[in-house]
């Protein structure tokens, strides 16, 4: 009787794990929808547009660029402005002398011959950025952001950033193996101080429609881990905030969210709102992207390791640790490391070495300093 | 023609027959070895005066053997005659008239001799009977007496009117709709739901007979001399199987105004194997056409496009908020208690209201009101009893039903690495029905019911839910012609959901609706055309709508509290039944509901005209204790008519129009226990709806078989449907986070189904489609740009079979097939990279959908011997569910693999899964 009770167990409890793979004809199908982001600037400088493709799940490419669609941005007054996407998918357009209070559109034409056209768009200004600050909270930095618009009238915000920080690596490199054999490395590549660039990556939106006065305080950006590699040494980010109308603001809201779950049984329902592009001859057709017009204020910080508090949790450590052997065993030890200096104690000559990311940060970022670095 | 002819020859010479006595005495000595009829009748003929008359023909062959000294001539042919079932007759002075298989009379019956005064003899029976009939304490039982009502004195002329209570023989309970009817000229009625029958009929004599289902057929004897009462108790039906499921009311389907009814008793139910074969009344609920679930271990149900909230599920005029238990695997209603479920899907009678799209009625049975019985049955995974009898003998009676589940214990027992260590299933259920006859007037009804439920599936978080219903019913009988129903109640859904896996985190959040019920129903039989029902109705709703409490003290969950909400829903109907002709019927209903929500409660208050989101935040409005926060009121319109082309054939038509003031908080697909209720209010209107149906009945084979195409186009208006991300649970805005939409729904029903014979069941298939809208074509407020999309139960086709099939009365076999398009789900159907980031695109909502479903059960049940006598009656069910093993997807979901998007389906009984059951009745 016992092993029959198991038996009914067994089924009762198999009813979670009963899983297949499901990969119905859409989600396996080709899909290749046009993605557009960027933004109209109408305050006097260039416009970047990305174009893009979609991709299937299983695809394991993060970006499908959309090279060679001719972009134009046009004026209710007629005015043009033209500009081609490169292989990577990226369009500057020379906007230098569009008029903030006209609307404008983007009509792109891309390489298939198909065009797709956005609505006329309003021209959003955005106020200057009050402040961008960090606080100390949960073992790390949270920068944000404070904005105000003392005439009330632009409420939805967007941020995006681009981020840099030093890194030094722990280990100086007198020598190197070249052919087999240890050579002494060229002073003048620097291969222990470099930068590291990042760019945001999540959609960082907010909104003061709820407040009485248009402000934004402390709007989060990103968080530092205290012992991340970002603030070993120094840190920057360059964020740029654009203003939002809210039918934008809705739209990256939605996108937001939606990607915040993947739909199972007890997620709530997914859903797409579309954009204001559309395809002029297939209207149905899916386009993806929000084209807002505007202009774009930005500024830049700096945070050094100065400003870090002392304890275990703020330390950076990267993992390295310097070992030795054998000058004649050098080479053995030569794959995925690099090599200190040579020297000599009981056992013989000797030659020290780490990983490679120890000693060549070129390996992490670049190793040229940025124009707006510091000393 | 031979008798034809000594009939007549009786007549001529009918004369004193007294003196025959003396020659019937007469001493005779017979014996005689194998000898004719001739030789016997000569030498009767020899010792006594008489001269037999006979064919001879009917005694040719016959040959005797006898030896009789001294006997009585009487008793000397009785003893010759009586194997030979043949009679003599004595006449007149000398006569003795033999016939075969039939006796001569020789005297008129006295309505021939209408001048000749009554003979004693006729006289003396009737009164012997009037008194045995005394003895019997007025119940008829037998078929054969002759029950007198009235005495001869009131005349023989005219009618009279026999009225009472036809009862079941050993439980005493009522038989409702039983038919009782005198063959020629045919007239008859049927008894009501209390048993209680009253006809009208020829004074004189009459054979009655008694059909019903459960019952067997039988007659009664009446010479009826004036007005009276004759209680008829009939024995149950236990040998003729065939009969049990026939409805009382054959033709019902053809000839009721109503439509979209559909009536199940438990005897079917049964009979359909179900997952573990725990029989399940809410399972075998939705094999009927138009009814649809979104997964097979869902509870929720979803009628005609309706919502699962859209359900008013009343057990005993009590409303049941979560009618499953674990998670939906089963329903919460004990079968061995249940008597039968209705489904009111198309026109629903003006005195139920308050849900959208249907009725699901459960009727308990009444307590055995003449003896102590019970049955007890056990299964893999529940097992359950129940006891019932009279409190007071034919007067009251109690039915107690409980059933739990020690699952609880073997999960417990798994080896530790099996990984359900803490996992647990733990569910009861109680069910006490009393139900007392006060008198012929006055009976009581009261029915208590609760179910719990305690699990957990090996997750960190405990669900545990309560469904408490308390009702009290009085039927009063003011005359013949006005009845009405007194019913209140007391109705409680909570849960709390807890967990305490990890001290910082831990919590419990509760929520519980409460509604205090009070009915009065009432009927009035104008006449044979006219009926009334009216009636007023009350419900008092409070509900504490989320409540997050931290576990313990070493919890760091900030408490949040939702405020209370209270509200009063009342309603009047009135509706009529009215027979134009025979053929033509309507039935006409107006129904007005009256929702007051009251304080104390804070309402915010949005800018006119715009989405209700943070942004548009204007205010708020507050109003004190037992003020009205908000009022909704509106008619409901119930109508309904049939034309009975032939009798059996038939076309109905129904519009009505219904409003819900509560809803269910859901955006998953399934319900889930998580899901609270919520008052409409300020910001939250009521849903309205209403339908148009029509459809066509024909019955075959005597109306054995029914069959029925029903049509039926609905709107809803103000349905909720949600924003994408919306938080459900501890929401103090929840206006933010709904959306309201309309929807559409049509399809049609097509349903052939034979509850009699040896293969019985149903075959049902559905066309049905459901759609949404919003309003806004864009925006957040929007779902696929403003345009109409499958809701979340549109499921095109649907085709079911439930077949049984009796070998013999102690054998049956059952056949499940159930095929439906699979539900609608939103897929993700590609990824893109967007403000840095990577993004999944999603289809339109619901553009896809899973896998069709597919499934066949089959199982035998085995009736243990019919012994009348023995102390416990068993039977057994075997059977397997999903027999193909077919793995129907429940759920999908999508997981991010190696920088790859990777697709699954779940199923949840992935596998053909055996089952057992014993029951034993007592």
């Amino acid at each position: 009787m016992k092993s029959f009770t198991y038996v009914v167990l067994v089924l009762l409890l198999s009813f979670t794990a009963c899983k297949e793979p499901f990969n119905p004809e859409v989600v396996a199908g080709n899909n290749n929808f046009l993605v557009v982001e960027g933004c109209i600037n109408t305050g006097g400088g260039f416009s970047r547009i990305s174009v893009s493709r979609t991709l299937n799940l299983q695809e394991s490419v993060r970006f499908r660029p959309e090279g060679g669609a001719i972009l134009t941005i046009e004026g209710e007054d007629n005015s043009k402005v033209e500009g081609v996407s490169d292989a990577n998918g990226q369009a500057t357009l020379a906007t230098f002398n569009l008029n903030p209070a006209m609307k404008y559109r983007l009509r792109i034409r891309t390489s298939d011959g198909k065009v797709y056209l956005s609505d006329f768009v309003e021209s959003k200004l955005s106020p200057a950025i009050d402040k961008i600050g960090w606080k100390i909270e949960n073992g790390g930095m949270q920068i944000y952001a404070n904005t105000h618009d003392s005439a009330n009238n632009t409420r939805y915000y967007a941020w995006t950033y681009d981020e840099t920080y030093e890194v030094i690596s722990p280990y100086p490199s007198y020598i190197e193996l070249r052919n087999n054999r240890l050579v002494e490395r060229d002073p003048s590549i620097n291969i222990s101080r470099c930068w590291i660039n990042g760019r945001s990556s999540e959609i960082l939106i907010a909104s003061s429609a709820k407040l009485s006065k248009d402000q934004i305080t402390e709007s989060p950006l990103v968080f530092l881990k205290g012992n991340s590699a970002k603030i070993s040494e120094r840190y920057s980010i360059n964020v740029y905030q654009q203003a939002l109308t809210k039918d934008a603001y809705e739209y990256l809201l939605n996108m937001k969210k939606n990607t915040e779950q993947i739909g199972g049984i007890f997620d709530p329902q997914p859903s797409e709102i579309s954009g204001n592009l559309h395809c002029v001859s297939d209207p149905a057709e899916v386009v993806i992207g929000y084209i807002s017009a505007g202009s774009i204020s930005q500024k830049r910080i700096f945070i050094t390791r100065n400003d870090k508090p002392s304890g275990v949790e703020w330390t950076y450590n990267q993992g390295c640790r310097q070992e030795n052997t054998a000058r004649d065993s050098a080479a053995h030890f030569a794959n995925g490391n690099l090599f200190i200096e040579e020297f000599m104690d009981l056992r013989g000559f000797r030659v020290s070495f780490a990983e490679a990311h120890c000693i060549d940060c070129r390996l992490r970022g670049s190793n040229v300093k940025p124009a707006f670095w510091p000393n | 023609m031979k008798t034809l002819y000594l009939l007549l020859f009786s007549f001529l010479l009918i004369a004193g027959l007294q003196s025959v006595r003396a020659q019937s005495d007469a001493l005779v000595t017979i014996n005689q070895q194998d000898g004719s009829m001739e030789d016997f009748v000569r030498s009767l003929e020899r010792q006594s005066s008489l001269r037999f008359y006979y064919d001879q023909a009917d005694f040719d062959s016959l040959k005797i053997s006898l030896s009789a000294t001294n006997k009585p001539v009487r008793d000397v042919l009785d003893e010759v005659l009586k194997p030979l079932d043949a009679y003599s007759t004595f006449y007149g002075t000398n006569s003795v008239f033999i016939t075969k298989n039939k006796s001569i009379v020789t005297e008129l019956p006295s309505q021939y001799l209408p001048d000749r005064p009554k003979k004693e003899p006729v006289r003396d029976f009737a009164l012997a009977d009037l008194e045995s009939g005394r003895k019997e304490a007025a119940a008829a039982t037998l078929e054969n007496k002759v029950y007198t009502i009235g005495s001869a004195a009131g005349g023989e002329r005219g009618n009279a009117t026999l009225a009472g209570y036809i009862r079941s023989a050993k439980t005493g309970e009522p038989i409702s709709g039983a038919a009782i009817y005198i063959a020629s000229p045919r007239i008859g009625t049927a008894t009501n739901q209390f048993g209680f029958y009253s006809l009208t009929l020829p004074k004189g004599k009459h054979e009655l007979l008694i059909r019903a289902i459960g019952v067997r057929d039988t007659r009664r004897q009446v010479l009826l001399y004036a007005d009276g009462k004759l209680d008829i108790n009939v024995q149950e039906q236990l040998l003729s199987l065939k009969e049990v499921v026939i409805s009382a009311d054959k033709a019902s389907n053809i000839r009721n105004v109503q439509m979209g009814v559909e009536k199940l008793d438990i005897k079917t139910i049964k009979q359909v194997p179900t997952v573990f074969g725990e029989a399940d009344v809410l399972r075998v609920v939705l094999t009927l056409p138009g009814v649809k679930s979104v997964g097979e271990s869902s509870t929720g149900f979803n009628v005609r496009g309706g919502a699962v909230d859209q359900n008013l599920i009343l057990f005993n005029d009590a409303t049941v908020y979560n009618p499953s238990h674990f998670f939906g695997f089963f329903s919460a209603f004990n079968p061995e208690v249940i008597k039968d479920v209705q489904l009111y899907k198309s026109s629903i009678p003006a005195k139920f209201g308050g849900r959208l799209s249907s009725v699901l009625e459960l009727t308990s049975r009444e307590g055995n009101k003449k003896e102590i019985a019970g049955s007890a049955g056990l299964g893999l995974l529940t097992s359950r009893v129940n006891v019932e009898g009279p409190i007071i003998k034919d007067k009251t009676s109690f039915i107690l039903g409980g059933r739990m589940t020690y699952s609880n214990w073997l999960l417990r027992i798994l080896p530790e690495k099996a990984g359900y260590k803490d996992a647990k299933a733990g569910f009861y259920d109680l069910n006490l029905n009393v139900s007392h006859e006060q008198n012929t007037k006055n009976s009581f009804y009261l029915t208590g019911y609760l179910s719990n439920d305690n699990s957990n599936l090996a997750s960190d978080t405990s669900y545990s839910y309560l469904n408490q219903n308390l009702s009290l019913k009085w039927k009063h009988a003011y005359t013949n012609k006005l009845h009405s129903v007194l019913t209140t109640g007391f109705d409680k859904y909570q849960y709390q959901n807890y967990s305490n896996y990890q001290d910082d985190i831990a919590y419990k959040l509760r929520f519980h609706i409460n509604q205090a019920n009070f009915k009065a129903d009432f009927n009035y039989y104008l006449s044979p055309k006219h009926t009334f029902d009216f009636g007023l109705q009350s419900i008092y709703y409070r509900s504490q709508p989320g409540n997050l409490q931290p576990y313990h003290d070493r919890s760091l969950i900030v408490a949040d509290v939702i405020a209370k909400e209270q509200a009063l829903e009342t309603a009047a109907y009135f509706g009529e039944r009215f027979d134009l002709s025979p053929s033509v019927s309507f039935n006409l209903g107006l129904r007005y509901s009256l929702f007051n929500n009251f304080g104390p409660a804070t309402t915010t208050l949005y800018a006119a005209g715009l989405p209700k989101n943070e942004g548009n935040i204007v205010g708020t409005k507050t109003v004190k204790k037992g003020e009205i926060a908000k009022t909704y009121h509106g008619p409901e319109y119930r109508l309904a008519a049939r034309f009975a082309l032939s009798p059996d054939f038939s076309i109905k038509t129904s519009y009505n129009s219904l409003r819900q003031y509560i809803h269910m908080l859901s955006n998953t697909t399934s319900m889930s226990p998580t899901d609270v209720w919520k008052l409409s209010d300020l910001n939250v209107k009521p849903q309205r709806g209403d339908q148009f149906s029509l459809g066509l009945y024909k019955n075959f084979k005597s109306n054995t078989i029914e069959t029925s195409v029903e049509g039926y186009y609905k709107r809803l208006n103000d349905y909720l449907d949600y924003k994408s991300g919306a938080t459900l649970v501890l929401n103090h805005h929840i206006e933010q986070d709904v959306i309201n939409t309309r929807g559409k729904a049509y399809g049609v029903e097509f349903l052939v189904k034979k509850l009699t014979g040896k293969v019985n069941g149903w075959v049902s298939y559905t066309y049905s489609r459901t759609f949404l809208k919003t309003d806004e074509v864009s925006g957040s407020e929007s779902v696929n740009r403003g345009n109409f999309y499958p809701s979340n139960h549109d499921k095109p086709h649907d085709l079911t079979l439930i077949s049984n099939y009796r070998f013999s009365h102690r054998y049956s076999f059952s056949f499940n097939a159930t095929y439906s398009t699979g539900r609608p789900i939103t897929l993700p159907i590609g990824k893109y990279t967007y403000m840095g980031g990577q993004r999944v695109l999603y289809s339109d909502r619901n553009a896809y959908r899973i896998p069709d479903y597919f499934r066949t059960d089959i199982s035998l049940n085995i009736e243990g011997n019919h012994k009348v006598k023995q102390l416990t009656h068993n039977s057994w069910t075997f059977g397997i569910y999903n027999l193909t093993a077919r793995k129907n997807a429940f759920a999908s979901y999508f997981a991010t693999e190696n920088g790859a998007i990777n697709g699954y389906k779940l199923s949840i009984f992935g596998t053909a899964i055996p089952f057992v059951n014993y029951n034993i009745r007592f």
